[in-house]
């Protein structure tokens, strides 16, 4: 069987708890982006664009590390990965509002 | 395992079975034969379908092509004359509409048609007809709207069309409309295809391959049809919008009154930069695919590599703006955008060290596959690094608009999907090809694009840096610019001698054919490599590893004697096997239809319709409009019909039903996914009301009194309860064909909806706001018109289904046809109740 | 006389590379910064293709495994690009500087296809009116304020600062400052139709000392012509006002008697109704369409940044501009003979 050749770790992508992380660590992803794009389209020119930013960028966090804490140990490194590289994205996404 | 529909697993040791009749060979063969002659061009099989797509597209390449050699003759020197300044902004506007519209989406689209169903081990398509649409749209209204460069009436706005140097005062001609229009049903053929291959991919693959080993391509066209789904509605609305305006004067884009030119930029990137997305990744799934047999191991990093794709396809939606940070915005929102452009790439870097790392556990053949998909890492990866580069605000501050961006875009364009088209033309070509092309040629082919690109295109980077903007039909000399240019145009004919040694080759060697094909040439492992005739293969296999054909080499044989699942056909219709979403579990036999004229029909007045439009031959417009539409209700007349067989034995002795509706159906995902579609059509003008009255609230005036609007809305309700009583009154009536009272509530429906648009718009007329007159009049009207559209096609729908029940051909307690019009009926009447109360209630003024 | 040629303002080494001010210096840095790492990546990436086709076995190894793209494709970039984008962030906020208020300012307004120029006072008033060309002290910051009468142009001067758009129904403003006296060259950076590519204009930027006298020249000249007063020491606040039209006995300071010669070119410019389009302060013309002619005869350039200012090309371009830049908005004066030409040209000249 080829998954025997391959130095593969963790649950296969077919396990809903897999593919839905993956998908819910985006969605996530895309909640913060589109939260903290409204708010500077509506306070263009107020800090509070930038606290609404942030203030999403903290709950995306949260929200993500729950959804850590929801998957059993061990944890699927997949799953891991989708929550960390959707977790860089919120955290890039959330500089603008604190050093831009 | 645990099952995902209940299905015995156990019933999977039955296979593979014994041997079965060869008489079974000659019934598939009698039923997927393609019909000879002119009628050839009604076939709707995937094997011709795709494969004529792909000759298309491969045509409009080329055809952009020479135009692009055209554009570097002129640049070779300053201040040439080779093509006047009309012609050459012609061309370059057209260079990159082809080669986006015509060429890159098309293509990565018609590679999925030919291949996708032979990977996925099914028969064809779940919506064979839908497909030949979709490519007859495109080749007619594609070629009509290339040949207007022959006429002088190409447009000459650049690929992206700015207003208002493409509003009707300063583009005053009908080049511009030839854009607009002509995009218009490309736009219809890429959702077309897109329908087909999110329920392809999802719906019809081979028992027992599961997500977790389903190929990397299939993985990616299903990204890239879901992104399809969701960006080309912005750009079907903009061009919408520019189109009514320059018609009809209804100032979106107008600053004067109210509209703005940049709300034409957001909703154009929206969709533009997924765009070049979507052109990559499937390119990117074929390159998984690809250094997986030139390595010959399997995929190292598979997983990550679906995370990777996942991850780009929505990352990639936060990231338009990047192509407006020269604009005015507010400097953290150019921070966001900047911010998502780099965190983009980071699932390129795994994609791209997934590659390298299956490329050093294996052994690596050097044939011409292999020098492509090297080449495509390095190209694509330099690309990648100059988009960090532009993503940085202040550095693209000074490359915005300037060759340097040139560079870039062909960097990632021509490495991330023109030379994975190559490699992959090579790998497959033996699919489909009697003869195998030459491997000294390819080597040579590849050399001199390699070789040529990076002349072209690498000296792109020092001009733009020296000064020389995009778009620029001349340069003046004394700016040092004279020596790069030649050499970038030296550099276009050497890839061009290429490209032609290519078609020398191709036009030496190779014959298309189905039964007799040159093989698995270079060793896949994946299952279109099993062999197949017009049918695709004799019986689907049962699916238990992601290379079944390296880990099972008598699969091939054990395929073709019938001893997997339905190695016949059990209705002696055509058909394939509906399997379930996630483990691939066998659900039902689905019945395909064969070939047609009714698909070409719809697709050829559908484009002249568009066509007839452009050139304002309006009375024309109406009777193609009206041809295409009952060619797409009589095509639609065919399907849906009571079969007698309610279940079928798929294989081992497992029976399983013949068709099914309700959720559980592909039709119905298909109706799901065409609705998203209008949803985010929808969405986007709520999005341009919204932004127009952030940018000039003045122009708003009070809307009319909230209880019109209550009555209105009101109206929409009930149009929503009556489409929903239809079906749910249809699925009372078990055991008898339905009576008039579904086909009747749905037509109350459409009736109440049209009732309704005309009070809501009456009732805007009323408060003296005009759609000319100002940006809140546009969008509110637009609005309407949105509205209008799907109500009409509630009309159309409504009668249809009054025919079908006059016919007595409407089955119960459930049929798709009466699924599909009730619960389309019930979106109309809920954007319409959207649509009607947000604008009368915000700003509320 | 003009002494610069256009060349000297383009070519080698690349302007974005050949910084003139702090706005674009600091941009520069990072270009340099970016392809370093650019270069760098590229060769590491052929590297690893290299080690992975023919390395040696351990290395393959190493490379083969899910580690290195954890590594390679996560790890290294994610450090990588955290910098980027907070090195980036903050220089786009110290290039983003909120407008004091006391800057020099410029109105430049993007026609098809050149750009007008109006200098501006403390309240905003227009003092002065140019085209295709703007003068800036050194040293001091230059806030540019950027529209356009018709289309999405662009502004750029890559020497000094990254492009700006000029987007009709909006005002954008960029800030450029020159910390070196000289010529920087300046294009049009957004397809605006037929002749985007002929589109140019020319930055100079002169010591302090420099500045001041120019100004002051120019001021002279609209102080001559009836324009208001303003003192050479304080032009930026003095209360010059745009005087309204003058009589048509007044004549510019030529420096030159009235003489036939003189008398002959502005009467063919009137006569040829090129005051319909064109403004020369101290005239009768004072058409808005066209760039303000007031003080042509010390512009570097002609055509929009395209040709160098000299007799000869005054006269071709007033003759056949049709041929130089196809569908700009002058027509060609091919009506004219070759006289009365260079006597329009030689007036021309004369305006400074």
């Amino acid at each position: 069987m080829s998954e025997a050749k391959n130095s593969e770790i963790g649950e296969p992508i077919d396990r809903p708890s897999i593919y839905r992380t993956l998908l819910i660590a985006f969605v996530i992803w895309s909640a913060h982006f589109a939260i903290s794009y409204a708010g500077v389209l509506v306070f263009p020119d107020a800090g509070i664009a930038r606290i609404i930013a942030i203030g999403a960028g903290l709950i995306a966090i949260a929200a993500l590390l729950g959804q850590v804490l929801r998957l059993r140990a061990p944890r699927s490194p997949l799953a891991l990965g989708s929550l960390g590289l959707a977790g860089a994205g919120v955290i890039f996404g959330t500089f603008p509002a604190i050093v831009g | 395992m645990r099952s995902e529909t209940g299905f015995d697993y156990s019933l999977y040791e039955r296979f593979p079975t014994e041997k079965r009749p060869d008489s079974e060979v000659e019934e598939l063969n009698r039923i997927w034969r393609a019909p000879k002659g002119w009628a050839r061009l009604t076939a709707v099989n995937n094997n011709y379908v795709g494969f004529w797509y792909v000759v298309t597209a491969f045509g409009f390449f080329l055809a952009a092509g020479i135009l692009a050699l055209g554009m570097r003759v002129q640049l070779a020197a300053p201040m040439q004359d080779f093509l006047g300044v009309d012609t050459y902004n012609q061309f370059f506007t057209m260079h990159g509409t082809v080669m986006m519209f015509l060429f890159a989406v098309p293509m990565v689209e018609a590679i999925g048609i030919m291949l996708l169903p032979q990977m996925l081990a099914a028969r064809d398509l779940p919506f064979p007809r839908l497909s030949a649409f979709a490519f007859w749209a495109y080749f007619v209204g594609g070629t009509m709207f290339f040949l207007s460069l022959f006429v002088g009436l190409a447009p000459d706005g650049g690929w992206f069309m700015y207003p208002p140097l493409t509003s009707i005062a300063f583009s005053p001609g009908i080049n511009t409309d030839f854009w607009l229009l002509g995009i218009g049903f490309i736009e219809i053929s890429a959702i077309a295809g897109a329908i087909e291959i999110i329920v392809g991919v999802l719906r019809t693959r081979a028992p027992g391959m599961t997500l977790d080993k389903m190929p990397m391509f299939a993985w990616a066209m299903l990204v890239f049809a879901v992104m399809i789904v969701v960006a080309f509605p912005s750009v079907i609305l903009c061009t919408m919008l520019l189109e009514i305006e320059r018609a009809f004067n209804w100032p979106f884009f107008d600053a004067l009154r109210g509209g703005d030119p940049m709300l034409w930029q957001h909703l154009f990137w929206f969709f533009g930069h997924p765009e070049v997305y979507i052109i990559f990744i499937p390119a990117a799934g074929l390159m998984s695919m690809m250094v997986t047999a030139v390595a010959k191991v399997p995929l190292v990093g598979y997983r990550l590599n679906v995370l990777a794709l996942v991850a780009t396809g929505f990352i990639s939606f936060g990231v338009w703006a990047h192509h407006m940070f020269t604009t005015d915005m507010p400097r953290v929102s150019a921070g966001y955008f900047s911010a998502a452009s780099m965190a983009v790439s980071l699932p390129a870097g795994i994609q791209v060290f997934c590659w390298i790392a299956t490329l050093a556990s294996g052994k690596i053949k050097w044939a011409t596959p292999a020098l492509f998909v090297v080449g495509s890492v390095v190209i694509f990866t330099m690309g990648g690094l100059t988009g960090v580069m532009v993503g940085m605000v202040p550095f693209d501050w000074q490359a915005h608009d300037t060759y340097f961006i040139v560079a870039h875009l062909h960097y990632v364009l021509m490495g991330g999907m023109v030379f994975p088209m190559f490699a992959a033309f090579y790998h497959w070509h033996g699919m489909t090809s009697s003869r195998a092309l030459s491997e000294r040629v390819g080597k040579w082919v590849f050399g001199l694009m390699f070789a040529g690109l990076h002349i072209t295109f690498f000296p792109m980077h020092l001009t733009g840096l020296m000064g020389m903007p995009r778009r620029v039909y001349t340069y003046l000399p004394g700016r040092d610019l004279d020596l790069l240019n030649l050499v970038s145009t030296i550099g276009a004919f050497v890839m061009a001698a290429g490209i032609l040694l290519f078609l020398f080759d191709l036009a030496r060697r190779f014959r298309f054919t189905v039964h007799d094909d040159a093989g698995n040439i270079y060793g896949g492992g994946t299952l279109e490599w099993l062999p197949t005739g017009l049918y695709s293969t004799r019986s689907i296999p049962l699916v238990t590893s992601r290379e079944p054909l390296w880990d099972r080499p008598q699969i091939s044989k054990e395929v073709e004697e019938g001893r997997y699942f339905l190695p016949n056909s059990a209705t002696g219709q055509r058909e394939t096997l509906i399997t379930s979403t996630v483990m691939a579990e066998p659900q039902y036999v689905q019945l395909m239809p064969g070939p047609s004229p009714w698909p070409l029909s719809a697709a050829v007045f559908t484009a002249l319709f568009f066509l007839s439009l452009t050139v304002q031959g309006y009375a024309f417009a109406v009777f193609c409009g009206i041809v295409a539409v009952l060619s797409t209700l009589r095509w639609l007349w065919e399907t849906d019909r009571p079969i007698k067989q309610e279940s079928a034995d798929i294989g081992g002795g497992i029976e399983v039903p013949i068709a099914i509706t309700g959720p559980k159906s592909h039709g119905w995902w298909a109706l799901n996914t065409l609705m998203v579609v209008i949803g985010m059509i929808g969405f986007m003008a709520v999005f341009a009301y919204l932004y127009l009255y952030g940018i000039n609230p003045e122009v708003w005036s009070a809307p009319p009194p909230l209880g019109e609007t209550a009555i209105i809305v009101g109206i929409e309700a009930a149009a929503l309860l009556a489409a929903w009583g239809g079906r749910r009154f249809l699925a009372s009536k078990e055991g008898r064909l339905a009576e008039d009272l579904p086909w009747m509530l749905e037509a109350l429906a459409a009736t109440l909806l049209v009732g309704a648009l005309y009070l809501d718009v009456t009732g805007w007329l009323a408060t003296g706001l005009e759609p000319t007159a100002n940006g809140m009049g546009a969008t509110v009207f637009m609005l309407s018109v949105l509205q209008g559209q799907v109500v009409v096609v509630a009309v159309i729908m409504a009668t249809y289904l009054a025919f079908r029940e006059a016919r007595g051909i409407m089955t119960t307690p459930t049929n798709v046809t009466m699924d599909i019009v009730a619960r389309f009926i019930m979106f109309c009447a809920l954007q319409g109740m959207v649509f009607t109360f947000l604008p009368r209630v915000f700003p509320g003024v | 006389m003009v002494s610069t040629m256009i060349d000297a303002l383009w070519g080698w080494p690349p302007p974005v590379l050949d910084p003139a001010g702090p706005y674009s210096g600091k941009v520069t840095t990072l270009a340099w910064s970016l392809f370093g790492l650019g270069a760098f990546v590229t060769l590491v990436v052929v590297l690893a293709l290299w080690v992975a086709i023919k390395g040696p076995d351990k290395w393959k190894a190493k490379l083969g495994g899910e580690r290195a793209i954890w590594l390679g494709g996560v790890a290294f970039p994610g450090v990588v690009l955290t910098a980027l984008l907070v090195w980036g962030l903050t220089l786009t906020a110290s290039l983003t500087e909120p407008i004091h208020g006391d800057e020099m300012r410029i109105r430049v307004t993007g026609e098809m296809w050149w750009f007008r120029v109006q200098y501006l006072d403390p309240s905003g008033a227009v003092v002065m009116e140019d085209a295709n060309e703007i003068h800036i002290p050194v040293g001091r910051p230059v806030v540019l304020e950027l529209e356009s009468a018709d289309v999405i142009h662009s502004f750029w001067v890559p020497h000094l600062s990254g492009k700006k758009d000029m987007i009709p129904g909006r005002r954008t403003l960029l800030r450029i400052e020159a910390d070196r006296p000289g010529e920087f060259g300046g294009v049009c950076a957004e397809y605006c139709g037929r002749q985007h590519a002929l589109m140019g204009f020319v930055a100079v930027a002169h010591e302090d000392d420099d500045f001041r006298e120019w100004y002051a020249e120019r001021n002279e000249r609209l102080v001559s012509a009836g324009r208001g007063i303003a003192t050479p020491e304080e032009p930026l606040s003095a209360s010059m006002t745009v005087a309204s039209e003058q009589s048509a006995d007044s004549r510019p300071d030529a420096g030159a008697d009235a003489n036939s010669d003189q008398l002959s070119g502005q009467q063919l410019f009137m006569q040829s109704g090129c005051g319909a389009c064109h403004r020369v302060a101290g005239t009768e013309a004072n058409g808005l369409a066209g760039p303000d002619l007031t003080h042509i005869g010390s512009r570097r350039t002609l055509g929009a940044g395209i040709l160098p200012n000299n007799r000869g090309t005054l006269i071709g371009w007033i003759g056949d501009s049709q041929s130089l830049k196809p569908g700009n908005r002058m027509p060609s004066y091919d009506m004219l003979n070759a006289d009365e030409l260079e006597a329009i040209a030689i007036w021309l000249e004369q305006q400074r």
